[in-house]
């Protein structure tokens, strides 16, 4: 080759390697802490970022002390390592003076079975925000095998220049700083509330904004409810906007968007939320099941009531309420969400009193996430008075004697039976049937006339109600009815309320 | 001794819509779900899929920072999928053009003799921002004694080295089977 060209060659090549070592200089990096997942999520490595720092400065790139970057991280509050948002990338750039951000987490660092570490990288440029670099690598003691065991990495320590030198080996030789950069706003924080609600509603916004900009720069912000812009203006106190209005239209989705419209002409626009519009009320009936007397439903300890929802929206919230004749709350229960399928009331209030017996009125009532309401409502009578009998005996004939058994209880028997025993204690008869009046016809001689016959005597209404009675001389009831002895069995023991009140 | 792992069906894709059109230029991953019981695996397998996708230089991915801003502010907790009106604004704040989610579904470092072998289960879905309708499903499943090739050469012992094989595969897998690079 003529010896001029080779000069021209090592004069070209010269040249590159002098400007991208120019560049590399010129090149202000701040290095973040790296993350340390191995410590939990708020763990960071110390001596890898030093590790990482050192081969960057024999890069030489110009790399910002690390309490000059700890002070920026904990002036920005920043406490999750390992991740930034784009609104901190840019203001390092100001705070920093640093054209790249070199982030990173210690994804995995393990002494068992053999010491291992794994590392992500990203080169972030502080112009636009953007990653420009990643690298992500793995080592272990074992991949590091040597001839010899010379020199052999035996600890995580040991790992630390290598994983860095291998993970930097990517490292872009030619980095783009400049990059295309429009104004743009970064919310700090947005809510709009509430998020359901019915037309005429008051509607709530509220942003706040990180400002990015100089005075001279200020955007004008603009809501955009539906299809209508509204300006807002800002808040005492700084980026704080703030605005209510009148939710009107039909049922449907209405978006939210802010939009800013900057000096230049350029506009952005960022959707804060949508609210909903709901003005149909929740459909609802309510089934209760109990026994059907007289056109009532009557219940004694046990009463299901289920509310049929026949809209399957989400709902806010439930309530019952007990309510007498004269209109006075006895009981009421909340809930939120949607109630249970079927409630159980065992007709006492929250004390576990039983309500006396009588009429009350059930009043089942929903709210959905719009507070539009439907309720409905059903009368339930309570009824736990035992059978009242009337017993009667009567002689017929030389043979003959006839009971007459009779009820005057609101509720219909559903069973009754009657055993008849001889002053031994032997059975002579018993009767059973499914409804009063009855009547039972026995043979009794004259000669046993003088003898007792005992009676017992259990009757059972449709509701579980039921009474019993003993009878010592069946033959006393033929002269009075003043003899009778009753004896009744007390309810069931008190139960409290079912779990689902 | 070479095992024939490289060469199974997995990764799997499933196709439930086209993908956009014009090919999407800001992809946004949104933070993963661990189903696993391995603590953590969400957080390693996100950062380094994160920075794999970043390597293939064909977008430009919104950086994990912003994306939890978004989460915290519209209340949406670790481990938790975001709504479908959380996802049109996750991608309006963040203007994504499509979405990259993913759920872990196992994770475990065990053993195979004296050799360690970590074994990695995962889905990731390509979903279209403005919709949140998922356009991609890909199912994939490993173990590291799958690209171990000759005596130690390949091996891989941990569930970050795993993740780095297993998202590299996806991606590559994405692009072959039609997923366009940003044209811009």
């Amino acid at each position: 080759m003529p010896r001029h060209l080779v000069a021209l060659f090592s004069g070209l090549l010269l040249c590159c390697v002098w400007l991208s070592a120019a560049q590399a200089a010129g090149t202000k990096i701040a290095v973040i802490p790296l993350q340390d997942l191995s410590q939990g999520d708020d763990g960071v490595n110390w001596p890898l970022t030093d590790q990482l720092r050192q081969d960057l400065l024999e890069k030489n790139l110009d790399v910002v002390s690390q309490p000059a970057t700890v002070s920026y991280l904990a002036r920005h509050r920043i406490r999750t390592l390992g991740q930034l948002e784009t609104y901190h990338i840019r203001t390092a750039k100001k705070d920093l003076e640093v054209s790249l951000i070199l982030l990173g987490t210690v994804c995995q660092k393990t002494e068992q079975p053999g010491p291992s570490l794994s590392l992500v990288l990203y080169l972030l440029r502080t112009e636009d925000g953007q990653t420009i670099w990643s690298n992500t690598t793995d080592l272990c003691c074992s991949d590091t095998r040597r001839i010899l065991g010379i020199s052999e990495p035996k600890t995580i320590e040991d790992l630390y220049p290598l994983i860095s030198h291998n993970i930097l080996s990517s490292w872009p030789t030619n980095i783009g700083l400049q990059a295309k950069q429009l104004q743009s706003v970064d919310i700090e924080s947005a809510w709009l509330r509430p998020t359901y609600l019915r037309s005429g509603m008051d509607a709530q916004c509220s942003v706040h904004l990180r400002s990015t900009w100089l005075p001279q720069n200020h955007p004008e912000v603009l809501l955009k409810i539906g299809e209508n812009l509204i300006p807002v203006t800002e808040t005492s106190g700084g980026d704080y906007y703030e605005f209510s209005w009148k939710a009107q239209g039909p049922d449907g989705r209405y978006p939210v968007s802010l939009i800013t419209a900057w000096p230049d002409g350029h506009k952005q626009s960022l959707l804060l939320g949508s609210y909903f519009i709901d003005n149909q009320a929740p459909a609802l009936n309510l089934e209760l099941k109990g026994t059907l007397i007289d056109d009532k439903i009557t219940f004694r300890n046990r009463l299901a009531i289920i509310p049929n929802l026949t809209s399957r929206e989400p709902l806010n919230r439930w309530r019952i309420t007990f309510e007498n004749q004269n209109g006075e709350s006895m009981v009421s229960q909340d809930g939120s969400g949607f109630p249970p399928e079927r409630l159980f009331w065992q007709g006492k209030d929250d004390n576990g009193k039983p309500f006396p017996d009588g009429d009350y009125r059930i009043t089942f009532e929903i709210w959905d996430r719009a507070e539009n309401s439907a309720q409905a409502s059903q009368w339930v009578t309570v009824l736990r008075s035992k059978p009242q009998l009337s017993v009667k005996a009567e002689l017929s004939g030389d043979n003959g004697l006839t009971i007459d058994l009779a009820q005057t209880g609101k509720a219909p028997v559903s069973f009754w039976r009657m055993t008849l025993r001889d002053s031994e204690g032997i059975t002579i008869a018993m009767k059973e049937g499914d409804h009063l009046p009855a009547k039972i016809a026995l043979t009794v001689l004259p000669k046993d006339r003088n003898k007792k016959i005992k009676g017992f005597l259990l009757v059972r209404d449709l509701l579980g109600n039921q009474t019993q009675m003993q009878i010592a001389d069946l033959f006393s009831l033929t002269k009075t009815d003043q003899n009778e002895k009753t004896k009744a069995d007390e309810d069931e023991k008190n139960k409290a309320w079912v779990e689902e009140f | 001794m070479v095992l024939s792992g490289c060469s199974s069906r997995f990764p799997e894709l499933q196709r439930l819509a086209p993908l956009p059109d014009k090919p999407p230029c800001q992809v946004a991953v949104l933070p993963f779900v661990n189903e696993s019981n391995y603590a953590q695996a969400d957080l390693i397998v996100y950062k380094i899929f994160m920075a794999e996708l970043l390597k293939s230089t064909h977008f430009q991915v919104a950086q994990e920072g912003d994306i939890r801003k978004v989460y915290r502010q519209l209340l949406i907790y670790p481990q938790q999928a975001p709504g479908l009106d959380q996802i049109k604004i996750i991608a309006d704040r963040i203007n994504a053009q499509i979405f990259i989610t993913g759920r872990i579904h196992e994770a475990q470092e065990k053993s195979s003799g004296q050799a360690p072998n970590p074994q990695l289960t995962l889905s990731l879905q390509i979903v279209d921002a403005a919709s949140g309708r998922t356009l991609w499903n890909t199912y994939h499943t490993r173990e590291g004694l799958q690209y171990q090739k000759v005596m130690h050469f390949g091996l891989v012992t941990t569930i970050s080295g795993l993740a780095r094989r297993m998202s590299h595969e996806i991606i590559n897998l994405w692009f072959k089977e039609g997923l366009q690079p940003c044209a811009d």
